[in-house]
């Protein structure tokens, strides 16, 4: 009886210590990467091009993604929490391109106290306008340089 | 040094026939139960100081020096923080065979190992805010999976000691593992009941029990078989 008194309490002081040790996440430093990058390239030379457009935008939200002001190659957007698909557009004084992709979304759980983020898998083209386009990376991932690259 | 080999060998010979002469004793099984134990889990009170709840309850009925065990319980619980609410609600159940690995204890003292399947059954739901710090407009979402299910299976490893008259108290150590749960939409749950953070393919648990056992007729300590030569054991 007294052995088992002793035995009890230093399994579960050990395990409340192992409780305590665990190693709780920082919660903007590990939420999952939820943007995707678009390269852009000349459609006759295949080389990569440097644009710019009067504004890039898409629904759900009153703020512009890209003004005139940027001149870029490899433009990054945001994805959409709230829906599976969403519609990039590309505005310049003569046209207007559109892009159209779908995604997987999961909610996932960083911690109990961080609560959960979406996560982004399994990035695929709907529809565009642009003359070719094409998925080169459909994961997700603060690693990945472009996922999509675009030839106009 | 040539002697000292020869001694050693010579040595492991005797014991070899040593071994080969003697047999253990041959004990009559005694498979008609003789006792049936019921354990109330005390380490999920601890989880009532946040608000959730988490019962647990196990029967055990012994059948010579097995035991077929069945747990079952219930878990409520809810977590807020910034930008979320969620709750879930599951039930559980495990079954499965133990070995009680200490069967000659004068004590009724029991050390067992065991396997079990086990299942959950729950459901769960999220409020998550988009905030203006995102990029996307401030907007209110809402998701939920109203019909989950999650299997495992489980190796455990227990300890019950007679503290008074029926009553023992005792603990298990499970190695749950093999997670299988279906009927996951966008929401990811946070907790399988019974199981633990779902997002682990494997996990430890631990549950502390107090025991009262019902002994429903007198089976005595079967006394440890003794060695026997082989001759013997024919009789």
């Amino acid at each position: 009886m007294k052995n088992f008194v002793l035995f009890s309490v230093v399994i579960l002081g050990s395990l409340f210590f192992l409780m305590a040790c665990q190693n709780e996440p920082e919660c903007d430093l590990e939420r999952p990467y939820d943007e995707i990058n678009m390269g852009f390239y000349d459609f006759e030379t295949l080389e990569i091009d440097t644009l710019r457009y009067d504004l890039i935008g898409t629904a759900g939200t009153d703020s512009l993604l890209y003004t005139s002001a940027d001149t870029l190659s490899v433009f990054t957007f945001p994805l959409n929490p709230s829906a599976d698909t969403l519609a990039y557009y590309f505005v310049t004084g003569v046209s207007i391109d559109t892009i159209q992709l779908k995604y997987d979304r999961k909610l996932e759980w960083l911690s109990e106290r961080c609560g959960p983020f979406f996560k982004y898998q399994n990035l695929k083209i709907v529809y565009h306008t642009f003359d070719s386009v094409s998925v080169i990376q459909s994961t997700i991932d603060s690693s990945i340089d472009e996922n999509i690259q675009v030839y106009n | 040094m040539k002697i000292f080999k020869y001694i050693i060998s010579l040595a492991a010979l005797l014991s070899v026939a040593q071994a080969e002469a003697q047999v253990y004793e041959k004990r009559v099984r005694d498979w008609k139960p003789s006792e049936f134990f019921i354990a109330a889990d005390v380490v999920g009170l601890g989880r009532l100081a946040s608000g959730d709840v988490q019962t647990e309850f196990q029967a055990k009925i012994d059948f010579d020096f097995y035991y077929l065990a069945v747990d079952a319980g219930r878990t409520v619980l809810s977590s807020s923080g910034d930008g979320f609410d969620y709750s879930s609600t599951g039930n559980f159940f495990r079954v499965g065979p133990q070995i009680n690995l200490i069967p000659y204890n004068k004590n009724r003292n029991v050390i067992c190992f065991g396997l079990m399947y086990a299942q959950s059954d729950f459901s769960d739901k999220i409020d998550y805010s988009l905030t203006a710090e995102d990029f996307w407009s401030e907007k209110q979402l809402a998701f939920s999976n109203d019909d989950l299910q999650a299997r495992w299976l489980e190796a455990t490893m227990g300890l019950n000691v007679r503290i008074a008259g029926p009553l023992y108290m005792g603990y298990t150590i499970r190695f749950k593992l093999a997670k299988d749960l279906d009927g996951v939409d966008t929401l990811e749950p946070f907790e399988i009941p019974g199981y633990g953070e779902a997002s682990k393919t494997s996990v430890f648990g631990f549950n502390y029990y107090v025991i009262y056992r019902f002994g429903f007729r007198k089976k005595p300590v079967p006394a440890k078989p003794r060695m026997i030569s082989p001759k013997q054991s024919e009789n």
